[in-house]
């Protein structure tokens, strides 16, 4: 049998990955908000999201 | 009912010191520990052999008389010398001790900085192989490699010994280890004698002779030393491979009870002619139950580029997830060759969405290229509800098991390389520069 506290270290990290598979979890890039105004919705044009201004083309060969 | 030899009481004729023959009948020369003396034990006058020259006196952390239980037999140090070995004009010395069992005979225990082995004398002679790498003799059907070979010297003795002893005395040892055993030969004029050592800790020996002896080591390993490390990348790895497969046999199970739900599809089109505006909110949907939502964006992008950003709004909290990504796709012919790069299409999945009634904020822009009239391309975002396997964590969870096996494998390299590094296999200071400038 090998280390008990590898036993150990090794049951937390397949553990917590399976809770966090059940529940849902992502790696991807993204920002949460809160309290967006609701005139988002009359006026989409004048929020700005995170992402405003930040460079948006990578361009081609 | 047997009969314990009993100690003699003997003066030594040099200094008058008491001395006790502890295997009398056996001994074949005595030390006096006050004058160092070498004395004739068979000689009923114990008839001087020899004079001490030396200044220098080694206090052995056995004390000569002391008895102690090895392997369940209770031995009696009776004699102590100090050995050494010069290499490179640097000497390296070593403690023997003597000692007796009036039914068993002898046993040696030898100290070397604080390592310590039990050497028994050995009367099958191991077979020699020779040939390519180290050298290795077999004995007892187990292989012992050459370790070094050193002429060893005799520089302070006393107490009784089965043998003439005397300062001066040489002898050529070869060593040949198997951890925790090794094997040695000495060769003294035309007489070789074969001893096997036995590796012990110097809580044991302190422990069987009831003596505190230091266990603190100058980091290199001895010889035989068992490696601390044997066995454990192995077990590691075992390990390893196990949680690996439990954790694919995991993903591989909630991959199967797993189901999504399409909760929002729509198709929208850029014109980059039309002078409108360029963000807009779609309508309300629904999102239930628990677990990632799914959002894939896709465009008919060719050989231009699309940025679309979304922000998924929760329309009664007010709370928003923002995103955006960019949709490429190039490709042409480069000297004959076709090549092709960039994605029409990209997947974010969002966590820790709770259910509620959302509605998207896209914002989107086309690449506008100098002389040319963009064309109006399509793109359709897609979102669905349900458990995603966290894949991308796997591989982060994959690389954290693999630590601990990949550190035990290098201690347990460490701890070779480190041995090794005390033999006679050493490589030379400097001998490792092969990509000298020519």
């Amino acid at each position: 049998m090998t280390s008990p506290y590898y036993i150990v270290y090794s049951v937390l990290l397949v553990g917590a990955w399976s809770v966090l598979s059940y529940r849902g979890y992502s790696m991807d890039r993204y920002e949460e908000v809160k309290d967006v105004p609701k005139t988002v919705r009359d006026n989409p044009g004048a929020y700005r999201p995170h992402y405003y201004g930040s460079p948006r083309y990578t361009g081609g060969k | 009912m047997t009969v314990v030899p009993k100690v003699k009481g003997l003066n030594c004729p040099g200094c008058g010191n008491a001395l006790e023959i502890r295997s009398l009948g056996r001994a074949i020369s005595v030390v006096c520990p006050a004058c160092l003396r070498v004395l004739d034990a068979r000689d009923p006058n114990l008839a001087i052999l020899s004079e001490y020259a030396g200044a220098q006196r080694v206090i052995p952390e056995i004390p000569l008389g002391k008895r102690g239980t090895i392997d369940g037999i209770e031995y009696e140090a009776i004699g102590f010398q100090e050995r050494q070995v010069m290499v490179d004009g640097v000497a390296y010395c070593w403690y023997e001790y003597l000692l007796f069992n009036p039914y068993k005979g002898y046993k040696y225990l030898v100290q070397s900085q604080n390592h310590w082995n039990v050497v028994t004398p050995i009367h099958a002679i191991p077979e020699r192989r020779e040939g390519i790498g180290k050298a290795a003799v077999i004995w007892n059907g187990q292989r012992f490699t050459h370790f070094q070979s050193a002429d060893a010297e005799t520089t302070y003795v006393f107490g009784e010994f089965p043998w003439e002893v005397h300062k001066g005395e040489k002898a050529r040892s070869d060593d040949f280890i198997a951890p925790p055993l090794m094997l040695s030969s000495e060769q003294n004029g035309g007489e070789i004698t074969w001893s096997k050592a036995e590796y012990r800790t110097a809580d044991e020996i302190g422990k069987a002779f009831g003596v505190p002896l230091s266990s603190s080591h100058s980091g290199a390993p001895f010889a035989n030393q068992p490696n601390p490390y044997i066995g454990k990348p192995t077990l590691a790895w075992k390990w390893f491979a196990s949680m690996v497969l439990a954790m694919m046999l995991l993903g591989a199970g909630l991959s199967a009870l797993s189901h999504t739900t399409p909760v929002f599809n729509r198709t929208f089109t850029i014109d980059p002619a039309k002078q409108e505006e360029k963000a807009f909110v779609t309508e309300p949907f629904t999102v239930k139950g628990s677990g990632i939502l799914s959002v894939d964006l896709r465009a008919d992008v060719d050989n231009n580029e699309a940025f679309v950003g979304v922000t998924l709004i929760n329309e009664s909290t007010g709370r928003a997830w923002e995103f955006a990504r960019s949709l490429s796709y190039y490709s042409g012919t480069d000297e004959g060759e076709r090549w092709s790069e960039g994605s029409r299409s990209a997947k974010v999945s969002l966590s820790g969405i709770p259910a509620g009634t959302y509605y998207f904020r896209v914002d989107s822009e086309m690449e506008s290229q100098e002389g040319t009239v963009p064309r109006p391309i399509r793109y359709s975002i897609k979102a669905s509800r349900g458990s995603t396997v966290a894949w991308g964590l796997f591989f982060v969870v994959f690389f954290l098991l693999m630590i601990p096996p990949v550190w035990y494998s290098i201690q347990k390299s460490n701890f070779e390389t480190k041995r090794w590094l005390e033999s006679d296999y050493a490589p030379e200071p400097g001998s490792d520069s092969g990509d000298d400038d020519e």
